[in-house]
């Protein structure tokens, strides 16, 4: 797919799925799982970090804005996947917890932008 | 049960996800994928759960084979909230101590063998003095002037300044009966 229409269908879905995560906060909330609603707060930052590579894609050169996305979506996560690691090793639960979300929420971003990719 | 530790217990059960875990633990252990499933979360955010559990006293985690297992200590709930509630804290505690030092400070400086050396000048000093003085009172008795009078003057000579300032301070109240304790130091007196 050609980058300008992969842009506008990627950043729409981005839309559509944020919309969803911020209600699940919200009903979170409401449950009284005030945990679990930071956690999707989380999950919100990193489609609002996801956002912003997208958009700084725009501003590359012609040709060039889909492999700097990538570049981008798969270089972000690697530091998250070494305090993964380092929160494992000690056992802090929390930042387990944080990190994992972070990650799994990379991963959906990153497969659905291949996805749109090779469309 | 501490201050310190209560407030993290009940820190610790105010979320729902955490309270759901509780319930389930309290039917049988179990580990933490079973609960991610039960309670439809993922075992990262079960885990982080079990943790603050965990540190709160409330599960203990034994290892089985490859898996930890999660079981409910009990013991950790069985005080009853009116309980902890009502427990002086530890800042409570030294409270009354310090004052209780203070208290006896002040009597030991304006007292000498059950006599007032001096009527202190400072509003503090001078109420616990006439607290004092109101233990030689019965509760619940009406007494004259004249006998207030004898009773203050075995403490000091200045019976009249004293008796001005057991009524003013609302150690004691009067009317044309007589004298007699308040309710309040009739309470502290008990």
């Amino acid at each position: 797919m050609e980058w300008k229409a992969l842009e506008n269908d990627y950043l729409a879905w981005m839309q559509e799925e944020k919309k969803q995560v911020e209600k699940r906060m919200e009903v979170l909330r409401f449950q009284g799982c005030g945990d679990d609603a930071m956690l999707e707060k989380i999950r919100l930052n990193i489609y609002d970090a996801f956002e912003a590579v997208i958009r700084a894609g725009e501003k590359q050169k012609a040709g060039e804005e889909i492999a700097f996305c990538l570049s981008r979506l798969e270089g972000i996560p690697a530091m998250w996947e070494e305090k993964l690691k380092k929160a494992q090793l000690h056992e802090n639960a929390r930042e387990v917890a944080i990190e994992s979300v972070k990650l799994e929420t990379a991963r959906h971003l990153r497969e659905k932008f291949i996805e749109g990719m090779e469309a | 049960m501490t201050e310190q530790q209560a407030v993290q217990l009940f820190k610790c059960l105010a979320d729902a996800t955490r309270l759901q875990i509780v319930k389930s633990l309290k039917e049988k252990p179990l580990y933490v994928e079973l609960l991610a499933e039960r309670l439809e979360r993922t075992p990262s955010t079960i885990s982080f759960h079990l943790k603050k559990l965990e540190e709160a006293g409330l599960v203990e985690s034994r290892k089985e084979q490859y898996y930890a297992v999660y079981a409910l200590n009990e013991s950790a709930l069985n005080d009853r909230i009116i309980d902890i509630i009502c427990e002086k804290s530890a800042q409570e505690n030294d409270q009354m101590q310090r004052e209780a030092l203070y208290r006896q400070k002040v009597l030991d400086t304006f007292m000498e063998y059950g006599k007032l050396k001096s009527i202190p000048v400072q509003r503090k000093k001078k109420r616990i003095i006439l607290e004092k003085i109101g233990e030689s009172f019965e509760k619940g008795k009406i007494y004259p002037e004249r006998e207030v009078n004898i009773i203050i003057a075995d403490y000091h000579d200045d019976f009249c300044t004293l008796r001005r300032d057991l009524i003013s301070e609302g150690i004691m109240e009067r009317d044309g009966r007589g004298y007699w304790l308040t309710d309040e130091e009739q309470e502290e007196n008990s």
